[in-house]
């Protein structure tokens, strides 16, 4: 498998019957579907080929560890050749001044401030790993709601793809435990996930406990309140019911890709995002370790792909890519060309964009590069009135579903509400700021600091509210040539706003994260102030927002060329031997972490690529 | 004619319990030499072969048990005398060579090698006092036959289906989890432990045979530790004569926390701060034990406890490695001794 | 080789200022390394002063101790900074950098700082302080989460 890995610039020039651009999730979902077809692939990454041995990882894990700001993408480092978004770069947005700082060259007026990882493996290396499915109303946002658009295909299109990313992520959950607003029976069917749910965090239980019965009510609504589990691609105990239809046995979790003894389980290392030291959270590391087993298939890292060449016909011709020897080093740059029948774009939404804009590609539709959607996160916290036992095992383990779906949506954001497991290190970088905080501003030290740090950390509790970001034309991506990388690629611009539909769905979230505190005799401590970067007024109300990492929507698909930039397979209208595929192809991003249905959509175009290469 | 020795159910309970035992016996002493290794060490070779032998052992003390709930016996395992007293001999055996606990060295390797050593061609099942552990299994095995003839497997087998351990809960490490219900499946745990360790017969080939579950194949035990001794990996087409001939490593034995032999509680005075860090020790892991009696008689639940409390044992013993004795030379290391401490505080009302 | 009594008496402020057992600290295996961290950053003879200033005020005064040390030692100009910041040092890993004209009157030109080392970070106190552990290490094993807190 190794022997088909090339960090040298060995494929320059080469023809592929398929060339996949971007070793992240969905270019390895495709490269991986369509091993056994007998055509040779080729998947360029413009990232170093990391991770996939042990040595690769560990370093991956000590750099995270010596790093003070142990944001998503400390584990990986920077490469000014193929340069990656970092949260440590947003900063509040200046009238008529972009800001520069970090890769993204930000317009505003509000931050965007998701990241993805430009890295073998893409950005599932610090993924969390939320798995769920959108629900049948997110397909129709127009039809039910005069909101947004509706989705060319519906739920039950998808229903088939679902299924089948979910085993191959390997996701943990129990269908009799979810429940969602308008699912309805069928919504899972009599169908069952490949493992049992991961196991509930303490907080879960009591939340469960103290929210039992709750209603939430206000003007206009009323919502009753229920705490769900969450299905996610973390390795949990096996469904023995389950076959494996790749195998015909049971299923057995998949663990790390350098030794499959570790990670058969999570392991509880609380540390999904940046970086799962046991790699028991899904990556895509697994599917091209899984692509990389067929002699058709290769990877050739360190390409960092600029444009397309287009033929007479529209047709793509070639990809024009430049090749480096180490980041940083101008003397080991090469171009390179490469042709192939068939190309899938797969470098996730803002780099398909920009990559389609830097080819001047056709777009009769006028939603290239436009719609760009994100979860706006909104946090809460509060201390409880008992310990919790925060800061053990994943992220969050349940969630509060009841508002993604219902009336209101006509007027503002459904939202999703994710129970915190990790107290207050989101929003305040606890545990480290309360010592900080306890010994330098609080003077404790000795057993009255020990005491005092267990008493508050075990009663910290937070919310996070990821909300429901529509469609708008005028949040997208341009490229100019006065922002280029260091390997003068075009840097992405980004043009960045919400609109009073997401504000309304910040104030309902808040309204209702008030009610459950209060519920609860919890001390609230949320503040929002004016000066965080994330800052946006709602009529005399201020909320703080964050990004979730949820890059959606930069090449919707369509019924036509007219309304879209793809097809439902994700074929590209305007250039038919062309896929752009990854969760810009989305046209609403309705309450649901996007990947599952991005990965449903990568297994759906395969089923169409594999027909046609046959 | 073959002597048989285990002729009555009774005698098959007492062997399945030794072979419990046995398999519990090796875990200390690996668990010492694996935790003495550092994280950031040139033994890293090492310690993962000895982390996939103890993953092994532990698969191995759970074959055994589910081999005794399959009889409609339960292992008893959170008693004071299941606790090996280190410096000890394997139990039960014919007593030729003695097990400490201590860090990894060239002399814990030369004892390994002689807990895993492979039994001759053809021999049977010892059941009093074995030479090799295979032979107890192979006494076993032929119990089991033995007695499914004499009474019908239906009194042979007659424990409660819901106490086998499962690949549900049970995982990690090579080699699979296999469920007792009959003579064929209880061959077949037999056949696991004794290809992937112990009783793995000499001369035959130096593989364990993981690749039936879609693993990869590893050396048998005893030829994992041979890889230490030698300071390389065996690679395909090696034979026990030819020895290892695949990638050399490097193994430096002085890059350990020099954990003192054979260390006790008493060591210290009462009250004193490393007596009482060995003793939570203890404390610990004695209440390992007796989750796993728990999970072990039905109480599956217990597992996720049992399997946190392993987790935190290993970060408590390589605390206890940082530690000086003050003689100068040595650190401390856990001693697993059973602790009347935890006994008294939590067992009193269930005995 | 470092002096035995020094490390000795590290341990004991040490242990004293951040509520842990000195065979804790011990047991973390960075007491040495710690006591060369302190060390390359600051005057050595600012140093050795504090831990035997400490070494009298415990001998003289043990009942009194821990009123001394917060209006000796916490509460001093001099001293008070560099505890507050040994406290960090082994509740986080990580040696957070003196304010500037402290550190030009006592400091050594080149401090170091930020986290010492992966297990510096890893051995931190602030984990055990809260019965976790610390983020992306010493995994408490699957779905140990689940249990109330104390019974653990
Ligand atoms: C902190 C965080 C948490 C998240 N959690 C969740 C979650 O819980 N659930 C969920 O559903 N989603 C989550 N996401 C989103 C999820 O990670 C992404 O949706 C998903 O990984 C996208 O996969 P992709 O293959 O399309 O793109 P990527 O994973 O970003 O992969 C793109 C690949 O293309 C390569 N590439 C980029 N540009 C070029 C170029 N010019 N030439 C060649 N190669 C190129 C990159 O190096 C990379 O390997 C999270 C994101 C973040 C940031
Ligand atoms: S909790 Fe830990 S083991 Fe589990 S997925 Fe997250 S990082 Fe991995």
């Amino acid at each position: 498998m190794k022997d088909r890995i090339y960090s040298d610039h060995v494929v320059n020039g080469q023809h592929y019957d398929v060339l996949i651009i971007g070793g992240g999730m969905s270019g390895a979902l495709i490269a991986n579907e369509l091993r056994n077809k007998g055509k040779k692939i080729l998947v360029l990454e413009a990232g170093l080929v990391e991770g996939l041995s042990e040595t690769s990882y560990q370093a991956y894990l000590s750099r995270f560890y010596t790093q003070e700001a142990k944001v998503p993408n400390s584990p990986y480092p920077n490469n000014c050749f193929a340069p990656q978004p970092n949260v440590m770069d947003i900063e509040k947005i200046l009238p008529n001044k972009p800001d520069t700082k970090g890769y993204f060259v930000q317009k505003g007026p509000l931050p965007f401030s998701s990241t993805n990882t430009r890295s073998l493996g893409g950005t599932t290396l610090h993924w969390l790993g939320v798995c769920l499915r959108m629900l049948p109303n997110d397909f129709k946002m127009e039809s039910c709601y005069q909101r947004g658009v509706d989705w060319p295909i519906d739920y039950w299109d998808l229903k088939p793809f679902y299924e089948q990313a979910e085993l191959e992520i390997g996701v943990s959950a129990d269908t009799a435990d979810l429940k969602y607003p308008g699912a309805g029976p069928d919504f899972f069917g009599d169908y069952d996930f490949p493992m049992h749910k991961i196991p509930p965090n303490y907080l879960d239980t009591y939340l469960a406990k103290q929210l039992e019965g709750m209603r939430y009510i206000d003007d206009e609504e009323e919502i009753d309140v229920d705490v769900v589990s969450i299905p996610q691609g973390r390795n949990s105990n096996p469904n023995v019911n389950y076959i494996d239809p790749r195998t015909g046995k049971p299923y057995v979790p998949r663990g790390s890709v350098s030794d499959p003894y570790t990670g058969q389980r999570c392991e509880g290392n609380s540390n999904c995002i940046p970086i799962c030291p046991v790699q028991a959270k899904y990556n895509a590391l697994k599917t091209l370790q899984s692509a990389l087993q067929s002699k058709n298939v290769e990877v050739q890292a360190q390409c960092v792909v600029s444009k397309f060449e287009f033929d007479e016909n529209a047709n793509v011709l070639a990809v024009r890519y430049k090749h480096y020897v180490k980041a940083g080093d101008r003397s080991g740059i090469t171009e390179g060309r490469i042709t192939a029948d068939t190309y899938v774009l797969a470098a996730s939404a803002i780099e398909n964009a920009k990559i389609m804009l830097a080819s001047k590609a056709q777009d009769s539709s006028g939603s290239l590069a436009c719609n760009l959607m994100d979860h706006p996160y909104l946090l809460t916290w509060s201390l409880l009135p008992d310990h919790i036992g925060p800061f053990r095992g994943p992220f969050t383990s349940s969630g509060i579903p009841s508002f993604r779906d219902g009336r209101f949506r006509n007027k503002k954001s459904a939202f999703r509400t994710d129970i915190g497991n990790w107290g207050w290190n989101f929003p305040t970088g606890a545990p480290y700021s309360d010592v900080a905080n306890m010994v330098d501003q609080r003077n404790l030290f000795g057993k009255d600091l020990r005491n005092k740090l267990h008493d508050t950390v075990q009663r910290q509790m937070r919310f996070g509210f990821l909300i429901e970001q529509l469609p708008s034309k005028t949040n997208c991506i341009t490229i100019d040539p006065s922002y280029l990388d260091d390997l003068g690629n075009f840097r992405p611009i980004i043009q960045y706003d919400l609109g009073n539909y997401e504000k309304a769905g910040f104030a309902l979230a808040k309204e209702f994260s008030d009610q459950v505190y209060q519920r609860l005799g919890a001390e609230q401590y949320t503040t929002y102030s004016p000066s965080d970067p994330g800052f946006v007024k709602y009529g005399q109300e201020g909320f703080t927002f964050h990004g979730s990492g949820h890059i959606v929507g930069t090449h919707k698909m369509g019924n036509t060329k007219f309304d879209g930039v793809v097809t439902p397979s994700q074929q590209c209208f305007e250039h038919p031997n062309l896929y752009l595929v990854g969760c810009g192809s989305m046209p609403t991003i309705g309450t649901s972490n996007p990947t599952l249905t991005m990965a449903a959509l990568a297994l759906k175009t395969s089923t169409e690529l594999s027909n046609k290469l046959r | 004619m073959k002597k048989q020795h285990i002729t009555s159910l009774e005698s098959l309970y007492q062997h399945l319990q030794w072979a419990v035992e046995v398999e519990h016996f090796t875990i200390p002493p690996y668990l010492c030499a694996l935790f003495s290794i550092p994280e950031q060490s040139s033994n890293k070779d090492s310690a993962k072969i000895i982390k996939s032998v103890v993953m092994e052992e532990m698969l191995h003390m759970t074959l055994a048990a589910n081999l005794m709930n399959a009889v409609g016996c339960t292992p008893i395992i959170s008693q004071p005398g299941f606790l090996p007293d280190y410096p000890q001999n394997l139990p039960h055996s014919d007593d030729h060579f003695i097990v400490s606990l201590g860090p990894f060295s060239e002399a814990a390797v030369e004892t390994f090698l002689k807990i895993e050593k492979p039994e001759k061609k053809g021999s049977s099942g010892n059941a009093e006092h074995y030479r090799t552990i295979g032979e107890l299994y192979n006494a076993i095995e032929e119990g089991l036959e033995y007695l499914c003839k004499l009474l019908g497997p239906d009194q042979v087998f007659r424990g409660d289906v819901s106490r086998q351990v499962t690949s549900q809960d049970y995982y990690g490490g090579g080699g699979k989890i296999v469920v007792v219900e009959c003579l064929d499946s209880a061959r077949k745990a037999i056949m696991e432990v004794k290809e992937q360790g112990e009783g793995f017969v000499e001369g035959d080939s130096i593989w364990d045979d993981d690749a039936q579950w879609g693993q990869p194949d590893e050396p048998a035990h005893y030829y994992r530790f041979m890889e230490i001794a030698k300071g390389q990996h065996y690679q395909e087409g090696d034979t026990p004569e030819s020895g290892p001939s695949g990638k050399k490593f490097h193994v430096d034995w002085d890059d350990v926390y020099k954990m003192k032999i054979n260390p006790k509680v008493s060591d210290y005075p009462v009250g004193s701060e490393i007596r009482t860090l060995m003793e939570s020790f203890n404390f610990k892991y004695t209440k390992l034990l007796d989750f796993l009696q728990k999970a072990f008689s039905g109480n599956q639940d217990k597992w996720i406890a049992a399997v946190g409390i392993m987790y935190e044992l290993k970060y408590d013993a390589v605390a206890l490695m940082q530690i000086p004795t003050g003689d100068g030379d040595t650190v401390v290391g856990p001693s697993f001794e059973f602790s009347y401490a935890y006994f008294r505080s939590n067992r009193t009302d269930e005995l | 080789m470092t002096d035995p009594v020094k490390l000795d008496l590290f341990l004991e402020l040490s242990a004293f200022i951040t509520g842990f057992e000195r065979v804790e600290l011990l047991g973390t295996g960075l007491a040495l390394p710690y006591l060369e961290v302190v060390e390359k950053n600051i005057a050595p003879s600012l140093f050795v002063e504090t831990l035997h200033k400490f070494d009298d005020a415990r001998n003289d005064h043990p009942e009194n101790i821990g009123q001394i040390m917060q209006r000796q030692f916490l509460a001093h100009p001099t001293y008070g900074p560099l505890l507050r910041t040994i406290i960090k040092l082994w509740y986080l890993g990580q040696w957070d950098a003196l304010p500037e004209s402290w550190q030009e009157r006592f400091g050594n030109s080149t401090p170091v700082s930020g986290i010492i080392s992966s297990s510096s970070y890893l051995e931190g106190l602030v984990w055990k302080a809260i019965d976790a552990h610390p983020m992306g290490g010493k995994q408490p094993g699957f779905g140990t989460w689940s249990s109330a807190p104390e019974e653990k």
